[in-house]
């Protein structure tokens, strides 16, 4: 799927080491989204053999971005120091993560700091209330847009011709019986999300769970993420959650985006 | 605090340089423009600097550092949360610097301004100026010569139906503004509790309330004060009500909104052992409360009154303040509040100061550090 970005790659020496990362960064993909996989099935997954996989799994475990437990093989810590330092650099972070705790506690629930990544959105920060239901997501966690709130917001944010290319690269799979598969209902969802100025989602990434975003946009119009709380339908009820979330989120993304604009400015 | 006289050609106009481009930010270039400065202009949002641009012809600069080169003085008109950073800077560099109030969105930030400005040679100031208003300057004098006798209790209000500022945006945000009613219109009163002489507040009893800012019908009122803001926070107080006790001894209720259904009201009454009196300031109206000593203890009120010059009588006491008479009861002035343009009036004070180089008759930033403290002292009280 990675190497689908790259479609001119040719014969020469740069193209094929470029094939090489391309064909790592996919087989680590594939032991993700597995949770975990032996030699062969890797192999079958990345249609490649057994024999020509190896190699790249033993490289990825002597570095400690590859655990072997019995005969599968894992996504290793490691990743966390590149992961850690890549959030540490961003300004979004430092500004938001004293919000997104304050935010948590108010509302009982699990704030999350969202990012749109190679159209994808990744959480960067979350924090759950002692009071929070067990809502799926994690540091890390990375999903397709359409189906999630803050997805949503950030779809509805984004130029027309970027909506065009998320769809068309990443389609619109089905996480839940709720979430939105059809592209003309999803136009209408972010024109109601332009509208209001927050999305919800209802249980559309996972049965069970609630979800309130909103983006966050400087005053020049860049588009940052989005901050979403989420909670499960057994800790909240479902109106008074969809009523009374939007507020706080619109609270916080907009200091976020004040503190953006001024606190490193000189 | 020794003010330095201006750096360069004291014939020329000062260069003003105004640190963000709000609603206040515009007023001030306008203000400025209007006395002969040179202006210039900076904010950290590129559109404000944009509009800036466009609408007046001032030179913008993209971030502040550069404009503190090229000008004699600042006005800081960024949010409260980031009046810090360049105001310090300012003091440090050698400028003059007007903030508009309050000094910051909390006590420690506030503390470390005043704190560059103590080391500092320029001009600093702030736009707490109701003490500046000439009524106000008259009561103080009468409380100075002892007319009170002790003063004792004060009842303060600065109560709006509705003038909400800006709702949605940083002035509803209590991370970046640091309040609401209390903070914007308790700390005029605060301001001017400590100019009447009052000692640091001691005790607090206080209630805060959001009863309006989160409602669409009063949010969008035309009577308040700016358009909404596109950010859409709302959490702070739109009213406040308190029981403050000073170190003195000295006791105040604070009554502060943002809107409220009752009347429009910015007055105090000053209760002392001897004397009392009625201070209100959108009516103009200076009332005293005074007793026949001598004799009966017979009671009698007097209202201070604006005189033109041709209306001083003759031979008048030549030690009461310019313009005034309260020799005798007369009719409630019909001076038209609303053509006093306070803030116009303020900034004007310092843009003259910078010129002469003298201090400043009114926004003093150690009394306005004492304001923050009690702002924050009232709401640890709230908050709890």
């Amino acid at each position: 799927m990675i190497a689908k970005r790259h479609p001119n790659m040719g014969a020469n020496e740069e193209s094929r080491t470029i094939r090489s990362v391309d064909r790592a960064l996919e087989i680590l993909h594939v032991i993700r989204k597995r949770g975990g996989a032996g030699v062969s099935e890797v192999a079958s997954a990345v249609d490649m053999t057994p024999g020509s996989v190896h190699p790249y799994l033993a490289s990825l475990q002597r570095e400690g971005y590859l655990v072997q437990e019995g005969n599968e093989y894992h996504v290793g810590v490691r990743f966390l120091s590149l992961g850690g330092y890549a959030r540490k650099r961003m300004e979004l972070f430092r500004i938001t993560r004293d919000l997104l705790d304050e935010l948590a506690r108010e509302t009982g629930a699990v704030a999350r700091l969202v990012v749109e990544t190679n159209d994808y959105c990744i959480t960067l920060y979350q924090v759950s209330s002692l009071d929070a239901g067990t809502t799926g997501t994690y540091e890390g966690f990375e999903e397709v847009m359409h189906s999630t709130a803050a997805g949503k917001a950030i779809l509805a944010n984004l130029p027309g011709e970027r909506v065009r290319e998320v769809l068309d690269e990443r389609g619109l799979p089905a996480r839940t019986p709720n979430t939105i598969t059809d592209e003309s209902e999803l136009r209408a969802e972010l024109d109601r999300i332009r509208s209001q100025g927050y999305a919800i989602d209802d249980e559309e990434c996972f049965e069970g769970v609630l979800c309130v975003a909103g983006a966050i946009e400087t005053p020049g119009g860049d588009l940052l993420g989005a901050v979403s709380v989420s909670n499960t339908t057994d800790r909240v009820d479902r109106d008074s959650f969809f009523s009374e979330v939007p507020d706080r989120i619109n609270d916080v993304t907009g200091v976020i985006e004040i503190d953006y604009t001024y606190s490193n400015w000189d | 605090m020794s003010i330095a006289p201006l750096c360069c050609d004291m014939e020329r106009d000062p260069r003003i340089g105004v640190v963000g481009l709000g609603e206040m930010g515009e007023w001030f270039i306008d203000i400025t423009l209007d006395h002969g400065c040179e202006v210039a202009a900076t904010d950290a949002d590129p559109s404000a600097r944009d509009e800036i641009a466009r609408t007046t012809g001032v030179e913008t600069y993209q971030n502040y550092p550069d404009m503190y080169d090229d000008v004699d003085a600042v006005i800081i008109a960024t949010p409260n949360k980031y009046h810090e950073r360049p105001a310090t800077d300012a003091f440090e560099a050698g400028l003059d610097v007007y903030i508009e109030k309050p000094l910051a969105h909390e006590y420690e930030s506030a503390r470390r301004i005043v704190e560059a400005s103590r080391e500092a040679d320029g001009i600093g100031m702030t736009s707490y100026h109701y003490p500046s208003f000439p009524l106000s300057k008259y009561l103080k004098s009468r409380i100075d010569e002892g007319f009170f006798g002790d003063v004792v209790h004060v009842e303060a209000r600065h109560v709006f139906r509705r003038h909400v500022p800006h709702p949605g945006s940083w002035y509803t945000s209590k991370e970046i503004a640091g309040g609401g009613a209390l903070l914007d219109k308790g700390s005029f009163v605060l301001d001017m509790l400590y100019y009447f002489g009052l000692a640091d507040v001691d005790a607090v009893v206080a209630t805060a309330r959001t009863n309006f800012g989160d409602r669409e019908e009063y949010t969008s009122h035309r009577e308040n004060w700016g358009e909404p803001g596109h950010e859409d926070i709302f959490d702070v107080e739109d009213s406040l009500s308190g029981f403050l006790t000073f170190e003195d001894g000295v006791t105040a209720t604070l009554e502060v909104a943002w809107a409220a259904n009752t009347e429009h009201e910015h007055s105090y009454r000053i209760r002392g052992t001897d004397g009392g009196a009625y201070l209100n300031i959108p009516d103009v109206e200076l009332r005293f409360y005074d007793v026949l000593r001598e004799s009966s203890g017979a009671l009698f009120d007097l209202d201070a009154t604006f005189l033109s010059e041709e209306e001083i009588p003759v031979g008048s006491d030549s030690s009461e303040p310019d313009g005034f008479s309260n020799s005798a009861a007369v009719p409630e002035t019909s001076d038209d509040f609303e053509g006093i343009d306070f803030p116009r009036m303020s900034l004007s004070t310092f843009i003259e100061c910078v010129r002469t180089r003298e201090e400043p008759d009114h926004g003093d930033l150690e009394r306005a550090l004492r304001v923050q403290q009690a702002i924050d002292r009232i709401y640890r009280e709230v908050d709890v």
